[in-house]
């Protein structure tokens, strides 16, 4: 079975006044990398947060293993089945690194004995050390509190992660490691990883690529 | 549980705004805490006031109707005995307490004062024969011993012992001197005013009198208002003497409980007391101790009214702002999977602990500040007040026979911080800032997370 299926989604912001989304059609499966490149302003980062249960959709349905979002528990899904690196990163300012870690696995139910000794460990590995990661967040540069969102995303160890141009911020060496993360997140630990950007160099990730142009969801080149 | 662990870590991430809601929150409960105590207090100082002297009921001469009347017959104004020993029998009353006061004179007697004031000056009221003008007085009291003077130390037996049977009676040293007499002595006495009614009485005690005379000292003050002539002896040998003599009598009536007042009047009339009687209760010296009592828990009850909705005004406010200030943050935990009950719980937890804080804080304050600022209060009503006591000192030539008016108003109130009222202006701040922080929370959780986000990206 599919891991997540969009059947004709159609989205409008509450108060907005045109659909943003426009009948979006496609299925995501575990441990491949999607790319969905489109322009600012396309509906990327509202497609992610429909994925990402943050709103029901307008008309349309969206299923995960086979049931409707709507029926769905999203607060659980949201803290369990699904990781979301935001655009804007979207850490809680006046929280440490780590705190904004541990806080996730906490909502998350995580059964980890030692959740601070965990977050330090992902925390490492995504470039992040001891020291930093006690700074509090306003603290951070961007490229750092990149870093802390992908880890709070992983903190959970979701099935899906998606990430909303999660190298907008960062120099190209930098850029190239997160990616290469990704990469191990989709084929080695099997996860669906679905990322939206506007730069076409991350689209050469991608197993499936996408295009998205005012709300339309197109299957794009695949290159491999 | 990490929920809770998180709220700790807020209030003090939040520092700064947390402690300018302290010191509101602080202010509200002490000045609310002690207001309340300080009314409490007074309210049950009134209450035991009110048990007190709201029980003792006076049966006194109208005197506005004593002054028209007094060319009448003079039976139609003096209670009957009947009426005073029918009253005693009532079921509404703890005890009684009578007096009687009958100017006197003697062939073999002096009065302090008779010699220097102006005395013997003949006055022949009623058209009847003309007598002395009294130089002592013969007071009866149904307990003798219960008088205040006595009891309270400006007077005091030094010689002998209190009147019990009839015709006995006790003097003041003063007179003892002036007239030589000792104990066991007989001493021969006349009624002043009216008629010829000798009246034979023993002395069984000696006083010392400390009181002061109303018109001048001691020694000056004319011989029928001196206070070191009074002869004092049982209330039935006084009475039988006074007969029809226009006199004032007393009556102090004990009633089990303030509200018998009307039933008691009405056993009163029906037993035959005129309406040139008043029964009532010692109502100035109830204003006197009461009203200040009162006005405290008026002013402290207004304080506290205003002090809770201006305080319950600034945390509502304060809470909205701290929500709006933390909606982003709301949001993002929202995003991360956080359900509603559970954003609302954490918050709602910063509350509490912010206020519990503040409340312990706050019963220490109390327990300190409470009774200095009671006592001022106190000072500034009792100052206030003052003015009323003037009119209560009209009818002072009788005031030695009043048997007690001694109710004084407090000088000092004795604060008690009941725990009732801790608990009651704890719960109650326990409420406002709960409800306070559910409204902020009801607003931000009703929103999608997508809303929260959007709008601040
Ligand atoms: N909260 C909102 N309310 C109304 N319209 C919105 C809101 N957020 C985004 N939009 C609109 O939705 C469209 C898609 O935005 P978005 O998904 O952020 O695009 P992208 O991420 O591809 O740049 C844009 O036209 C944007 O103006
Ligand atoms: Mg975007």
């Amino acid at each position: 079975m599919s891991l997540l299926k969009l059947n004709n989604v159609v989205y409008r912001y509450e108060g907005g006044k045109k659909n943003v989304l426009k009948g979006v059609n496609v299925v995501f499966e575990s441990s491949l990398i999607y790319t969905i490149i489109g322009k600012s302003g396309s509906g990327k980062s509202t497609l992610l947060s429909l994925i990402a249960a943050l709103d029901v959709a307008t008309k349309g349905q969206i299923t995960y293993l086979g049931t409707d979002m709507r029926e769905l528990d999203r607060d659980n899904y949201r803290a369990r089945n699904i990781g979301v690196v935001f655009q804007s990163y979207n850490l809680i300012n006046n929280y440490t690194a780590i705190e904004n870690v541990v806080l996730s696995m906490n909502i998350s139910g995580s059964d980890i004995k030692n959740k601070k000794q965990y977050a330090y460990e992902l925390l490492e590995t995504i470039g992040i050390d001891f020291e930093t990661a006690n700074r509090k967040v306003v603290k951070l540069s961007g490229g750092e509190q990149q870093r802390v969102g992908i880890a709070r995303a992983l903190s959970h160890n979701p099935d899906i992660v998606i990430a909303d141009e999660p190298t907008g911020n960062l120099d190209s060496e930098t850029e190239d490691e997160i990616l290469a993360y990704f990469d191990i997140l989709a084929h080695k630990e099997n996860k669906c990883v679905i990322i939206a950007t506007h730069s076409d160099k991350i689209t050469n990730i991608g197993d499936k690529v996408y295009r998205i142009n005012d709300g339309r969801l197109s299957e794009g080149k695949t290159k491999r | 549980m990490y929920i809770f662990i998180n709220s700790l870590k807020n209030v003090i991430r939040n520092i700064g705004r947390n402690i300018l809601l302290a010191i509101i929150l602080l202010a509200v409960i002490v000045g609310c805490l002690t207001a309340l105590i300080i009314h409490t207090t007074s309210k049950g100082l009134i209450e035991d006031y009110m048990a007190l002297f709201g029980a003792k009921v006076y049966i006194n001469p109208n005197s506005s109707k004593v002054s028209v009347m007094s060319g009448r017959q003079s039976e139609q104004i003096i209670p009957l005995p009947e009426v005073y020993a029918a009253l005693a029998d009532s079921d509404c009353l703890m005890g009684a307490d009578l007096s009687c006061q009958v100017p006197s004179v003697s062939d073999t007697l002096l009065g302090l004062g008779e010699l220097s004031g102006g005395t013997a000056v003949p006055i022949a009221p009623n058209g009847g024969a003309f007598t002395k003008f009294p130089t002592m007085n013969v007071k009866g009291y149904t307990n003798p011993e219960q008088l205040d003077d006595f009891i309270e130390g400006y007077r005091g037996l030094i010689e002998g012992r209190f009147p019990v049977k009839d015709n006995e009676c006790i003097v003041s040293e003063d007179f003892k001197q002036l007239n030589n007499l000792h104990l066991g002595e007989i001493i021969e006495l006349a009624q002043g005013m009216v008629e010829h009614n000798p009246l034979s009485l023993e002395v069984v005690g000696f006083y010392f009198d400390l009181t002061q005379n109303q018109f001048g000292s001691a020694v000056d003050a004319p011989a029928a208002i001196n206070v070191r002539n009074d002869i004092i002896t049982n209330y039935h040998t006084a009475f039988d003497f006074a007969k029809s003599d226009p006199r004032v009598d007393t009556a102090a009536y004990y009633l089990k409980s303030p509200e018998l007042l009307y039933v008691f009047e009405a056993e009163a009339r029906a037993a035959g007391l005129s309406y040139d009687y008043l029964v009532t209760i010692d109502e100035s010296a109830y204003l006197r101790v009461v009203e200040p009592i009162k006005g405290m828990g008026s002013i402290t009850l207004t304080f506290m009214i205003i002090l809770l909705t201006l305080g319950v005004l600034i945390v509502a406010i304060l809470a909205a702002v701290a929500i709006r200030e933390r909606k982003f943050e709301i949001g993002v935990v929202r995003a991360m999977g956080m359900k509603k009950h559970q954003v609302a719980l954490g918050l709602v937890f910063e509350s509490l602990i912010i206020t519990i804080i503040c409340l312990a804080v706050a019963i220490g304050i109390v327990l300190i500040i409470t009774q200095p600022i009671s006592d001022m209060l106190l000072v500034k009503q009792l100052s206030i007040n003052e003015p009323q006591d003037t009119s209560t000192g009209t009818s002072m030539m009788y005031a030695g026979m009043q048997t007690s008016l001694t109710a004084q108003p407090p000088d000092e109130m004795q604060v008690v911080i009941n725990m009732q009222a801790v608990v009651m202006i704890s719960l109650v701040c326990l409420l406002l800032v709960f409800i306070s922080s559910l409204v902020g929370i009801a607003q931000i959780t009703k929103y999608e997370p997508i809303k929260i986000l959007t709008e601040r990206n």
